[in-house]
């Protein structure tokens, strides 16, 4: 830190010994909880889990505790690839996405694709609640913003075309990196209201399954 | 056997060290300065994030939003299974009024926070829970940004140094007095920063992606997600090797950074490699929020000059 030459010396009284030590104990017990948190966002062992789970009260109200956040970037895995949802409203009707970027806000951007990686996450497991509830979510989303249920929900990966066709080197593959056979439909599900008037879905088969945890290559 | 080789005598020496070290770590006073530097990149990151919140503020916590607060509660706390500690403001209604209301106070407040003022703690615990609010209500929208962001909003808690106005943090205009305050918030940034570094260089590395060197292909061909499109510098077949080094330099940039931005004398070079290399992740990333505010915190809290005041030690129970 800088410090002016000609600034005034410290404005502040230096601590009584008993908050002298209060500090200490303090910043030595938070730089290990850091510690701990940090390195337990990546595939924690059974032993550092069982230590977060002990030091949640302090490091989850703080959001010190990161919870798998990917400081890495990519992986370059199907889950890393570009994910988004589109839905329609009748068999003939073209498919809409569920969400338009924003691309002033690239945060607000970021949150849409996260929430779809989140969805494609959990929709390898067909019996898997989290998907159900959030497509369900999705459905009644589509219907208050325009007016109607949608009859279909998709998720969709929009995979990356490889190095090698875009400089030229393997023709086997289409070279437009938005070509519809680089678009998989990961998850899709039939819309339906239930006698009760509650909305439902209902996971059609076949699906094409995410290949999770392979990477692609 | 000397005094000096005496094993009492050696261990005293070595607590004495490191009792010294400790102190002047942690409690030597420093600049203001820097503390409202710190101060102003939490304050009006803290206002973008909150901004880019305001367009689709319901339709993602609304009642009717993708992520309703049902959904939410469930996922974290895995279906009842855990009890959560993650208190959210936004977690209490669901209605747009409500909403809305607490948007707009968050908002201006952060441009309080900005600006400072001989009252600047309340801000600043109103912005930290505002942050937290947003992160914890939508656990699995948020990224690395919102993480580092969290942290300095926490740190700014412990000082935020009011007295020094957004203009003098800025531009330098007036000397700032110095408080130990200041130097707990400083460090913990400057800890907290270095431990993500360090756990982006080893996440990097646990993957064969960056080992083989083509993660920067992932990062630029993300067809949807990326800002510009980029493929068009790396395709040809030489194209790789640009690739590669790409590659090796952004994980190389992120452990060399984790050591280096401790020796003063190194920050000559290693500041400008800040700047330059997380413009080009943001480049290649299209993550501008985390590289804006990795870049700008790393800036601020390992300055080109290093301390050059004596520290203060603790006063001695005798005086």
């Amino acid at each position: 830190m800088t410090a002016d030459s000609n600034a005034p010396r410290s404005s502040q009284r230096l601590p009584s010994e008993t908050l002298w030590t209060a500090w200490s104990v303090f910043l030595s017990v938070h730089c290990i909880i850091v510690l701990l948190c940090v390195t337990a966002n990546y595939m924690p062992s059974l032993l550092q889990e069982r230590l977060l789970f002990l030091i949640r009260p302090y490091a989850q109200p703080l959001h010190l505790d990161w919870n798998s956040t990917p400081f890495y970037l990519t992986h370059g895995t199907v889950l890393d690839m570009d994910h988004y949802v589109e839905y329609r409203h009748a068999q003939d009707e073209p498919w809409h996405p569920l969400v338009e970027s924003v691309p002033w806000a690239c945060e607000a951007t970021a949150r849409y694709f996260r929430w779809s990686r989140f969805l494609a996450l959990h929709v390898d497991d067909e019996a898997d609640e989290v998907a159900a509830r959030m497509t369900v979510a999705a459905a009644r989303f589509v219907q208050r913003k325009t007016g109607r249920l949608p009859e279909r929900l998709r998720l969709r990966r929009h995979e990356s075309r490889s190095w090698e066709t875009a400089a030229g080197l393997d023709s086997t593959q289409p070279s437009d990196p938005h070509d519809e056979r680089y678009r998989v439909t990961v998850y899709e599900v039939a819309v339906e209201l239930d006698p009760s008037g509650d909305i439902r879905v209902v996971p059609l088969n076949p699906l094409v399954r995410p290949a999770f945890p392979e990477a692609v290559r | 056997m000397s005094a000096a080789d005496n094993p009492s005598n050696v261990q005293q020496s070595l607590i004495k060290t490191l009792d010294t070290a400790w102190q002047h770590f942690w409690w030597q006073p420093s600049s203001l300065r820097t503390a409202a530097q710190l101060r102003v990149v939490a304050a009006l990151f803290g206002f973008y994030y909150y901004a880019a919140w305001t367009v689709d503020l319901v339709q993602w916590l609304g009642s009717d939003g993708l992520w309703p607060r049902s959904l939410a509660s469930v996922v974290a706390s895995d279906f009842g299974q855990q009890t959560v500690f993650r208190f959210s403001l936004a977690q209490l209604s669901e209605t747009p009024a409500f909403l809305y209301g607490l948007h707009i106070l968050w908002l201006l407040n952060s441009l309080w926070l900005a600006w400072g003022g001989p009252v600047s703690r309340l801000p600043a615990v109103i912005h930290l829970l505002g942050i937290l609010s947003y992160v914890h209500r939508g656990t699995v929208l948020t990224g690395p940004f919102e993480a580092v962001l969290a942290t300095i909003a926490l740190y700014v808690v412990i000082e935020p140094a009011g007295d020094v106005l957004l203009p003098d943090a800025c531009c330098r205009h007036r000397p700032a007095p110095s408080r130990f305050t200041a130097t707990i918030a400083w460090r913990l940034t400057q800890l907290h920063l270095a431990a993500v570094y360090l756990l982006g260089g080893l996440t990097m590395l646990a993957n064969q992606t960056w080992w083989s060197g083509v993660a920067a292909w992932y990062l630029v061909a993300a067809p949807e997600s990326r800002f510009f499109d980029l493929t068009f510098a790396f395709a040809f077949p030489s194209g790789i090797y640009l690739l590669n080094l790409l590659t090796h330099g952004v994980v190389a940039f992120h452990l060399w950074c984790t050591a280096f931005v401790w020796i003063g004398s190194l920050r000559a070079v290693v500041r400008p490699a800040i700047a330059g290399m997380w413009l080009l992740i943001a480049l290649l990333s299209g993550q501008w929020s985390y590289a804006a505010i990795m870049a700008a915190t790393s800036l601020v809290v390992w300055p080109a000059r290093p301390a050059d005041s004596e520290p203060q030690m603790r006063p001695s129970p005798n005086n």
